[in-house]
């Protein structure tokens, strides 16, 4: 699928990660769709950003765990561009949860985000894709789909469902509408991460560096456009899921 | 940033899948040799225009191997992509596979990309870095009963490049495969049997066979500066069939 003139919903599209996948679909020529949830003036700032490419945008606000929410929010971005072409399931959330624990606020939001956020859009948003005849998902995981972070049951969990929902997605749609995901490692440096502890991660990478936003970016722009690729992940991880065993390297 | 000027070698290139491959790369302004044992791939490579070139040279001999990627690579003033295309299929019961065979797959299919991979991988680390793409297939994950050696040699190349990631990542050269489904060549179109395309089509859900230039698309992704944090991958182009 070529991008330019297709409208795409980016979910979490306002800031980090999310804003440069906002805003390199929209330079390949897409209207986008910019969902939120708590961050309408970073939404507001990057709809100014991707309308700078001339391209519409449109931020909405909705709790993707909410299906009424994003019911409107489709209907919203229907109504403006008349249909939805392309899907990047992009929003999460990232908060410690200690295990066991006597406090589910932390794994119910994990699950309503990273969970149940990926099935209310896909689930919305198909019909369009389906009467459109074309359409493309891509829903964003990371490396603890594969591998166990401590203290982040809930968080794993949940872009572990994300690889399932793929392969699901993919074949329930198929043949009109294709569905991948990418497998995001180090990509922007949290707030809590001092210089030793972001060294020690690059250390981790076959690259020995960090990724960048807009290697993730391009990584789901070709999937979108890659025709012939559905059910599939890509790692854009520098290797770091094989590096395991780096420093016996020598 | 483009691939334009940047230099190529695509191995099994006079034909389907890596001819295809060298007219897309020349499309965006690369420098591409074209290897292939068949002489033909001088006259196709002559047809792309001036940014191509074609060298003849049999991936089963070692020293003409070595000596045509050393000289290709010292022609071209260093590289920036390594495509090990070149690949033979054979299908036949596990219980009739001859040693010579065996043999046979696994030097064209495996042993030959490690012969220009060790050409290649040099030039790289002394310049800024390089891609090298490895074109696996499906069968090193799925594979079908007959396929015993064929898809031994495709799972040697995932692995063989997830190790040369391990050991050129430092030096910013990422090293990844690709797992094509079915893909219809050109001459395939015509050869095939109408009940297999049928079969084979079927595996997808997409519902259609892979056509060369999707493969082409996948490898010209993992050789721009955009993948440059994709490493030891393997890429699966094939429309479902194979999920992991």
């Amino acid at each position: 699928m070529q991008l330019d003139g297709k409208t795409a919903l980016v979910t979490g599209g306002a800031k980090r990660v999310g804003r440069v996948i906002s805003l390199t679909l929209a330079e390949a020529g897409a209207n986008v769709v910019i969902n939120y949830n708590n961050s309408a003036e970073e939404a507001e700032a990057t709809a100014a950003e991707v309308e700078a490419f001339g391209v519409g945008a449109l931020p909405v606000a909705a709790d993707v765990g909410d299906p009424v929410a994003v019911e409107a929010m489709v209907d919203a971005a229907i109504t403006r561009f008349g249909g939805i072409d392309v899907l990047v399931n992009n929003a999460s959330t990232f908060h410690a949860d200690p295990f066991p624990t006597t406090d589910l606020t932390v794994w119910n939001q994990a699950i309503s985000t990273l969970v149940n956020g990926p099935f209310n859009c896909t689930n919305l948003v198909a019909p369009s894709m389906l009467e459109r005849g074309g359409g493309a998902i891509v829903s964003v995981s990371d490396l603890s789909a594969f591998e166990a972070w401590p203290g982040y049951i809930g968080h794993a969990v949940g872009k572990s469902a994300i690889l399932a929902m793929t392969r699901q997605f993919a074949l329930e749609l198929a043949p009109t509408v294709r569905a991948n995901a990418v497998v995001f490692g180090p990509a922007l440096r949290p707030h809590d991460y001092d210089d030793d502890r972001y060294q020690r991660t690059a250390d981790k990478t076959l690259l020995d560096r960090w990724g960048t936003p807009e290697e993730m970016a391009h990584a789901v722009k070709y999937l979108i456009e890659a025709d012939y690729v559905t059910g599939e992940y890509l790692v854009i991880d520098g290797g770091q899921r094989f590096g395991h065993r780096k420093a016996e390297a020598g | 940033m483009s691939l334009a000027g940047r230099a190529a070698i695509v191995t099994g290139a006079a034909r389907g899948i890596g001819l295809t491959l060298a007219r897309r790369l020349v499309d965006r302004g690369m420098r591409v040799t074209l290897l292939d044992r068949d002489p033909a791939v001088q006259a196709r490579a002559e047809s792309l225009g001036s940014l191509a070139r074609g060298r003849v040279v049999d991936l089963r001999d070692i020293d003409e191997t070595r000596a045509v990627a050393e000289a290709t690579i010292e022609e071209m003033d260093g590289l920036w992509l390594l495509v090990n295309n070149a690949g033979v299929f054979e299908k036949t019961p596990l219980l009739e596979i001859d040693p010579s065979a065996w043999d046979s797959m696994m030097e064209i299919n495996v042993r030959s990309m490690v012969l220009l991979i060790q050409a290649a991988a040099p030039s790289m680390i002394a310049g800024d870095g390089g891609r090298i793409v490895n074109q696996a297939s499906m069968a090193a994950k799925l594979g079908t009963p007959g396929e015993a050696h064929y898809a031994a040699s495709k799972a040697a190349v995932v692995a063989l490049s997830r190790i040369a990631a391990h050991e050129f990542g430092p030096h910013q050269i990422t090293v990844n495969s690709v797992c094509p489904g079915y893909v219809l060549t050109e001459m395939g179109a015509d050869t095939r049997d109408p009940r297999q395309i049928a079969e084979w089509t079927a595996t997808s859900p997409l519902g259609r066979l892979a056509t060369p230039d999707d493969i082409a698309a996948a490898v010209e992704f993992l050789a721009s500066d955009e993948a440059g944090y994709i490493t030891g991958e393997s890429l699966n182009v094939s429309g479902g069939a194979c999920t992991w």
